[in-house]
């Protein structure tokens, strides 16, 4: 998987020897430096969670089943590089990933769509124009109104950078199945932006 | 492609996206944790170190109270004992003789009251009896009286065979003194009364029976037995005489030659004031320690020899010894990095440098006490509080071999309770009864992983301890 660097727009809460302390203190199964590690990294991970979530409940089990399995592990947890914040993140958002991963395969494995033999599509280019008038937040929100299967696919293409060989092997399913979901997933998206854009407008107007 | 465009905002917004940190999502995080991964509690041993430590502050404090009360109550029982020990008038009770009755002589029993006992009268008696009392000395006013009543005693045929038993203020058996019983009736003799009587008796009688203080009589003083009832204190060595019938019976009582039994009563009093004596011996002591103390890891890795150094308590029961106390170490070692909880992979080694507050609890088996020394072995349990850990981290990269160094310093995080097995030998030498100085080397392995790295952390030493009874009393 290539890993894809985002821009470091979180809070930092913890310096670096604050974050190996706790990581130390994890290891030891401490309820203090679980939560300040919890607290610190909540925003960057729930953003990764609730794109693959349709409600908050369902992106809180994802964000927690996936600490959970970071406290578990943390004993074992080796920075991969110098910087000991970034070697975290990156970490931390394998492990959301494949959480949410899970989550999708336990509750949503059914609903992927079948094999096209030809996808073509495309998107109107009064569409992409009309995404610089939607907040960020509309538009996640909008991701999460994909259906499961589409809105699976359509972030672990797009914005985690997986490709379509691993996404197959991860979900279970081949190859032609998440490139077919992924068009569906991207007419799907285009529409409800394109709804969204026409509610802005409506509001503009008045 | 058209769809880049479209991805790459999709993917700015994601980016941009920061969703607010939610307490109700740790609580159930939380909930989470406690379910796959509980913490363990030490209150349990927490709950059991106070308890425990509450107890025995408890117990000596009642000991202690209790010993001091103790010790004054014998102590004013002996002085009541030794001031009812003067001469005190004796009395034997009468029956009616005049129509043959058997007399009934109420005799002081040992430690109680009278004793009655019957006495079966003959008229062929001889008048002995009545005549040593009739020559018993008395004062002047009685002398006369006497001699009439000796003279009443003989024409009536009425011979009071006197049982003097010695009487004791406190529980005993009744030991009567011999009387001159001519109808073979032997009586037994009392302690000292007996023998050595001369036969002078003074009998004060009293008009309603009551019993009169500070007079004596001899066993062999015989009295009549419608006036006169007797009781005798054993312990004061004399004899109290109660009259109750003929008031008109004056006599006197003299104090007698006792010299017996003087000498029994001093000996009781000494043994009174002996077991007085050692009650207020208390096996209680106060320690006070200092001493080498060196920490290791293993045998490999030794640290660094430091200061141990406390204070306690001890009590000693037979041949066993509860100790505790509270001391004060610093334990620096040295570690290879495979020692130190959780494992890290570049870890090279951790120096260790923890102030640590040590609670034992032990009990001592003194297996040779000698006037002068004790051999004991030892053996317990300490609590490490650790109050001030510091460590010296030393990791390398594997890559490159470049050390890197960090140091990390906890106060106040780590205790362990009951989790320190102390094992030691120690002879004791005594000053005094009251002072006496240890030499003791110990062993200190733990049972749990010790300090923020969880290292088996064993510590070896030799500790000087200066033993003080203050409560230790003569012996």
């Amino acid at each position: 998987m290539k890993q894809r660097l985002h821009s470091e727009t979180t809070t930092e809460l913890l310096s670096a020897d604050e974050l190996t302390s706790h990581i130390r203190a994890c290891a030891l199964n401490s309820r203090e430096s679980q939560k300040k590690i919890y607290s610190s990294f909540y925003g960057y991970a729930m953003a990764i969670c609730d794109r693959y979530a349709n409600k908050p409940e369902d992106a809180v089990e994802i964000i927690n089943d996936g600490f959970l399995k970071i406290f578990r592990e943390i004993h074992h947890y080796q920075p991969a590089y110098n910087d000991v914040i970034s070697s975290f993140k990156g970490w931390l958002r394998k492990i959301m990933i494949y959480t949410a991963i899970d989550h999708f395969r336990k509750y949503h494995k059914h609903q992927m769509a079948a094999d096209l033999d030809s996808v073509a599509f495309q998107i109107p280019a009064y569409s992409i124009d009309a995404l610089d008038r939607i907040s960020h937040e509309e538009i996640i929100r909008s991701v999460q109104q994909l259906s499961p299967g589409y809105r699976a696919v359509f972030n672990l293409f797009v914005i985690d950078d997986l490709s379509h060989e691993e996404i197959a092997k991860h979900l279970g399913i081949s190859i032609g199945t998440s490139k077919s979901n992924l068009a569906k997933a991207r007419r799907q998206l285009q529409k409800i932006l394109f709804k969204e854009q026409q509610i802005e407008i409506k509001k503009n107007a008045v | 492609m058209q769809f880049e465009d479209f991805d790459k905002r999709i993917i700015d917004a994601a980016e941009h996206h920061h969703p607010a940190y939610e307490e109700k999502a740790w609580e159930k995080m939380e909930t989470l944790l406690d379910k796959h991964m509980p913490v363990k509690k030490d209150d349990r041993r927490r709950i059991i170190f106070f308890l425990f430590l509450f107890v025995s502050i408890g117990s000596g404090a009642f000991l202690l109270f209790r010993g001091g009360s103790s010790s004054q109550v014998k102590k004013q029982v002996a002085e009541q004992q030794i001031k009812d020990s003067k001469v005190a008038p004796v009395s034997i009770p009468s029956s009616d003789t005049k129509n043959g009755n058997p007399t009934k002589i109420k005799q002081a029993e040992s430690e109680t009251a009278v004793k009655e006992v019957v006495v079966p009268v003959d008229k062929n008696n001889n008048s002995e009896p009545v005549e040593q009392a009739a020559n018993a000395p008395a004062n002047n006013n009685a002398t006369s009286s006497v001699a009439d009543k000796a003279d009443k005693i003989k024409t009536s045929n009425a011979v009071v065979t006197k049982e003097i038993e010695p009487a004791f203020k406190s529980k005993g058996k009744s030991q009567p003194l011999p009387a001159n019983n001519n109808n073979g009736k032997k009586i037994k003799s009392a302690n000292s009364l007996t023998n050595k009587s001369t036969g002078d008796a003074a009998i004060n009688s009293v008009a309603d029976g009551s019993v009169q203080k500070n007079t004596t009589i001899t066993s062999d003083a015989v009295l009549n037995p419608n006036q006169v009832t007797q009781e005798v204190d054993q312990k004061s060595e004399t004899t109290k005489v109660v009259n109750f019938g003929d008031t008109s019976l004056q006599k006197k009582s003299e104090k007698q030659d006792i010299k017996p039994a003087e000498k029994n009563s001093a000996l009781a009093s000494k043994k009174e004031n002996k077991k007085a004596g050692k009650q207020k011996q208390f096996p209680l002591a106060f320690t006070f320690s200092a001493g080498p103390d060196l920490s290791f890891i293993s045998l490999s890795q030794i640290g660094k020899t430091t200061m141990r150094y406390g204070a306690g308590l001890s009590y000693t029961v037979n041949r066993f010894t509860l100790r505790s106390g509270f001391y004060v170490s610093r334990k620096v070692y040295s570690a290879e990095g495979y020692n130190y909880h959780p494992f890290y992979a570049n870890l090279e080694r951790v120096d260790g440098d923890c102030k640590v507050f040590d609670i034992p609890v032990t009990i001592n088996y003194n297996f040779l006490q000698k006037k002068n020394y004790n051999l004991f072995a030892s053996a317990g349990l300490s609590s490490y509080l650790m109050k001030k850990e510091t460590y010296d981290y030393l990791s390398k990269d594997p890559s490159t071999g470049t050390p890197y160094y960090n140091t990390r310093t906890w106060s106040d995080k780590n205790k362990h309770y009951f989790s320190v097995l102390n094992v030691s030998a120690g002879y004791e030498r005594k000053f005094t009864n009251a002072i006496s100085v240890i030499a003791e080397p110990y062993l200190q392995i733990p049972l749990t992983g010790i300090g923020n790295g969880k290292m088996k952390l064993n510590s070896a030493g030799l500790l000087f301890t200066l033993s003080v009874k203050p409560f230790s009393g003569k012996k």
